[in-house]
């Protein structure tokens, strides 16, 4: 094999998690990594979401979106990372000890090959066709992720006044960039009796920046023949219908993680994220391959999408050390509702983890909620959190459990949640 | 103003109106393609189930049931000179009760009389083999091998293109207000002023019964009949290898399941009739009305995660057939009524219209020079720009893929902005190359397409985006 096309680590995708897996796998000695970006520069998300706090547990200092990412892509070159942009990568499959990445860029369609492939592909939102929201198909119905992009990479300003469809923390960011580009907000539309980000900030919000958080609230009808003229909201405690003008809909959240590569790379999908699955060493079901940050889950926050992937990092080099013996992985499962645990494996015994690694969310809203793992009946950790809601992270120690250093074939381990009546 | 004069106007770019205006670009005469929308096929022809019918379940001896069966085979014909993509996946009409069971040989014969003779009947046992995803309780089926998907944007584009590349004028956003006769010629007052001509076509689907009053006559009224699709994930393609079918009714041929050519899977339409001929919106009944009942055909279907949901309107009257009407002593043609076969027959009804010119004093000479134009292909099952090492090659920009989801490469946006027929707005990009049709719906990419698009068209970012009223209707 070539060694302009052989490379020691491959990673899939330039974001937050990427970059920092491919920046701390760089930092093994004479390990040569290369980053494939499909867009025209690395970093992800953060590219387009220009307000602060980003970084603050991976860089421990609070960034600006573009200004993080442009440090993590500095700091990956630095470490003596490769990064190709404008390159897309369609299908990761092994042979033998070689994972072979395919590629298509204006160079052409190329393959290269790898001892060890990162898969860091992020996360997006759902669409308004996902969530069903039905009516026409009028222009002006965007996800927060595209409206950044119009305002903050484009200096596009795509409408006027907008409803916010969602509550959770990215509905508020969406908030900040309408202002910003000086539209005006005339509601917000949650669906559930709760706001799913923090009560503080939805309070803060609806006043600093004047709309009324619409609780309870479904959209029935979208309208509009060209664009957008309004929605039809319907109150589900008393079926009462709204007509709000708008010319611009933000759908926010309900995160998917990007799989479409996993997909056609034919990797183990966890059904219930819709995610990677993958164990306490990010490592997938796929030998040499290994996942990090939102791919895995929709969606953490950028920090710890960095230290994931520096994390995914750290095991890809122990992986060419030959040091990641055979694990022994347990599958855990929820029970509703739980929506999901990532990563989706644990590895027996558990050994020295980090405590971010591991993350949950549930349905619906429940107060006063205990959550219990069982592993071949036994109880093997509980723990008491208070109001559990729903898209927001709840953190499981998994490092703190003991699991025996055996664990019985075909078992797996069960999560649930007791509810206090 | 000078009115712009033509032998022969078509009123109406639907995948019909596109269908004649490409037959008669084969002759030479002086026809024009008039639509009120800025593009072709953006009204029914883009929001249907995309099925090349092959007619088995028509009613025998109707216009339909014949132009359906000559439409199905000329599209198959065109469809390697002009690139319209088909996969002939056959259907696989299912018996879910005694009364569905004992119709199937019934549906046979009839089949036989519409030419259709390589139907089987399937025991359960088979219709399982075949597709092992369906729900328990199948009693029987009927395979139908020519049923076949194809791709409803192309299909207009090719015929209308083929037709302007050949000299067929295309008026665009120009709405038929009123027709007069003077003398012998119909002088059309459009939105753009007036258009003479010496023989209408009325390819105007839905208002095909308005049209056909400014032409004098009161004979059928078209009432919308809303069909709603939700379209699963790539990932739910490979659930199923036929157009699940259930056995038709008289007022509707039912909710199927089917693959498409872009590989993903559909399950509509539904059927309700309606008031508004401009109501193309989903609803929340029809909605979870279809996922009930995908939820009964195929559960494992419903687990997908949904791609796009949409809505179209068959052209409906009180009449069970196409209003063809041949009017050679009022210069007039109605193509009326095309309610929910017209994709699969407007070759056939194309053809029949040439063919009854003669009787309107029309001479037919063959256009020297007439080049077919070939599409670039848009199908999953063919080879895509992006993934030819060749294309790049010549032209890198093949290789700057754009829209991730559905792998659509910078060149390919770029070519949606121009040739003979360029795209007029983000719909037009979107027939025209699948970008932003995909899971994320242009998450990723639909702010750069704009972009891109603002350089490349005549049009600004917020005129693209609808803001700016732009100059004609959309
Ligand atoms: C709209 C939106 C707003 C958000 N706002 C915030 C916020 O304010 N604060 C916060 O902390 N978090 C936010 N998040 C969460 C965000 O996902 C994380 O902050 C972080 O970006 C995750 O990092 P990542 O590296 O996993 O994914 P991403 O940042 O999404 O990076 C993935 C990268 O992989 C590339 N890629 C994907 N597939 C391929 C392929 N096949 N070939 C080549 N390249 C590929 C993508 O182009 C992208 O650059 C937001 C997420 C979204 C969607
Ligand atoms: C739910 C559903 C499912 C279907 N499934 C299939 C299928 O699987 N296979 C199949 O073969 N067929 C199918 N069909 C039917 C097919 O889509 C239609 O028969 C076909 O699109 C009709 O084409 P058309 O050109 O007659 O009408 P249209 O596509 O409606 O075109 C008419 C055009 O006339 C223009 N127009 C109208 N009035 C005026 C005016 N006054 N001035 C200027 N322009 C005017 C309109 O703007 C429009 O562009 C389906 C239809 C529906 C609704």
């Amino acid at each position: 094999m070539s060694s302009a096309t052989h490379w020691d680590i491959i990673v899939v995708g330039g974001g937050p998690a990427g970059l920092s897996a491919a920046m701390v796998a760089a930092k093994r000695p004479g390990t040569r990594v290369l980053v494939f970006e499909r867009e025209e520069a690395a970093g992800g998300i953060p590219r387009h979401c220009d307000h602060t706090g980003w970084g603050l547990r991976d860089l421990r200092w609070s960034y600006s979106g573009p200004s993080y990412a442009r440090r993590l892509t500095k700091l990956a070159v630095d470490a003596g990372v490769h990064i190709l942009t404008d390159t897309t990568v369609r299908k990761v499959e092994s042979s033998g000890e070689d994972r072979i990445v395919h590629t298509v860029s204006p160079r052409g369609i190329q393959s290269y090959t790898a001892s060890a492939v990162i898969l860091a592909t992020g996360c997006r939102e759902s669409t308004r066709h996902s969530l069903l929201l039905p009516g026409k198909r009028p222009l002006g119905v965007f996800n927060t992720g595209t409206l950044q992009q119009f305002v903050h990479l484009k200096r596009i300003v795509p409408g006027t006044v907008a409803v916010v469809f969602g509550s959770e923390h990215v509905a508020f960011s969406a908030v900040m960039t309408l202002n910003k580009a000086g539209m005006k907000i005339a509601a917000m539309v949650e669906p559930d009796g709760y706001p799913h980000s923090f009560l503080p900030v939805s309070w803060s919000f609806e006043r600093w920046y004047g709309f009324r958080l619409l609780l309870n609230c479904r959209i029935v009808n979208i309208h509009g023949n060209h664009r957008l003229t309004g929605i039809t909201v319907e109150d589900t405690t008393t079926n009462r219908r709204t007509d709000l003008a708008c010319d611009t809909l933000i759908v926010s959240g309900a995160f998917k993680p990007e799989i479409t590569l996993a997909v056609e790379s034919n990797l183990p999908i966890d059904p219930a994220a819709d995610s990677v699955l993958a164990d306490s060493f990010l490592h997938t079901e796929r030998k040499g391959i290994f996942a990090c940050g939102n791919v895995l889950h929709g969606a953490e926050t950028g920090d710890i999408a960095a230290l994931e992937g520096r994390w995914a990092g750290v095991q890809a080099g122990r992986y060419l050390d030959n040091r990641l013996s055979e694990p022994r992985r347990v599958r855990i499962e929820c029970a509703a509702p739980i929506a999901w645990i990532s990563p989706g494996n644990v590895i027996a015994p558990i050994l020295d983890i980090p405590s971010f690694l591991y993350t949950m969310r549930v349905t619906r809203r429940i107060r006063n909620a205990t959550v219990v793992a069982r592993f071949g009946g036994e109880t093997v950790w509980k723990k008491r959190y208070g109001t559990l809601t729903p898209h927001r992270r709840i953190a499981v120690p998994v490092h703190t459990w003991t699991l025996g250093a055996d664990p019985g074939r075909n078992d797996m381990i069960r999560l649930s949640i007791e509810e206090a009546a | 103003m000078n009115a712009k004069q033509y032998d022969i106007v078509v009123v109406g770019a639907g995948v019909v109106g596109c269908a004649i205006a490409f037959e008669l670009s084969r002759f030479n005469l002086r026809v024009a393609l008039l639509d009120s929308r800025s593009d072709v096929g953006s009204v029914t022809s883009k929001a249907n189930s995309a099925i090349l019918h092959t007619g088995f379940d028509a009613t025998s001896d109707t216009i339909e049931s014949a132009l359906v069966r000559k439409g199905y085979q000329r599209f198959h014909h065109w469809s390697s000179i002009l690139g319209l993509p088909i996969e002939k996946v056959g259907g696989l009409l299912i018996a879910w009760d005694e009364e569905q069971l004992v119709s199937l040989p019934g549906i046979v014969e009839k089949a036989k009389k519409n030419g259709v003779t390589d139907l089987t009947v399937e025991s359960p046992e088979s219709v399982y083999a075949l597709e092992p995803q369906l729900s328990p309780g199948a009693l029987g089926g009927i395979r139908i091998p020519g049923e076949s998907i194809t791709c409803t944007f192309t299909a207009p584009l090719a015929f209308a293109t083929t037709a302007v590349r050949n000299g067929v004028e295309w008026l665009k956003g120009t709405h038929v207000h009123r027709v007069h006769k003077m003398d012998t010629r119909h002088q059309l007052q459009t939105s753009r002023g007036i258009v003479d001509c010496r023989i209408l076509i009325n390819a105007a689907g839905l208002f095909s019964d308005e049209i056909d009053r400014m032409l004098g006559f009161d004979r059928f009224t078209v009432s919308p009949r809303k069909g709603e699709f939700v379209v699963f994930d790539k990932r739910a393609r490979s659930l199923l290898s036929h157009i699940i079918l259930p056995v038709p009714t008289k007022k509707t041929k039912g909710v199927l399941i089917a693959p498409t050519v872009y590989g993903n899977v559909l399950l509509g339409p539904t059927a309700d009739n309606i008031q508004d001929k401009s109501d193309s919106s989903t609803t929340v009944e029809g909605l979870s009305n279809l996922m009930s009942k995908g939820t009964r055909l195929m559960p494992a279907l419903l687990k997908m995660p949904i791609t796009t949901t949409y809505a179209g309107l068959r052209a409906a009257t009180e009449n069970s057939d196409y209003q063809l009407f041949f009017e050679p002593q009022a210069s007039y043609i109605c193509v009326g009524g095309v309610r929910s076969t017209g994709m699969s027959s407007s070759l056939g009804i194309a053809e029949a219209v040439r063919e009854r010119l003669p009787d309107f004093g029309i001479t037919l000479e063959p256009k020297p020079g007439w080049i077919a134009h070939r599409m670039s292909n848009i199908a999953e099952s063919f080879e895509r720009p992006s993934q030819s090492s060749e294309r790049i090659g010549l032209h890198p920009e093949y290789g700057r893929i754009v829209c991730h989801c559905e792998q659509v490469s910078l060149r390919e946006i770029k070519q949606a902005c121009s040739g003979p027929l360029p795209a007029t707005n983000l719909d037009g990009i979107r027939r025209r190359t699948r970008a932003m049709l995909g899971r994320c719906q242009g998450f990723y990419c639909m702010a750069n397409i704009v972009d891109i698009c603002s350089n490349n068209l005549e049009m600004s970012a917020e005129s693209l985006l609808g803001m700016a009223d732009p100059k004609e209707k959309a």
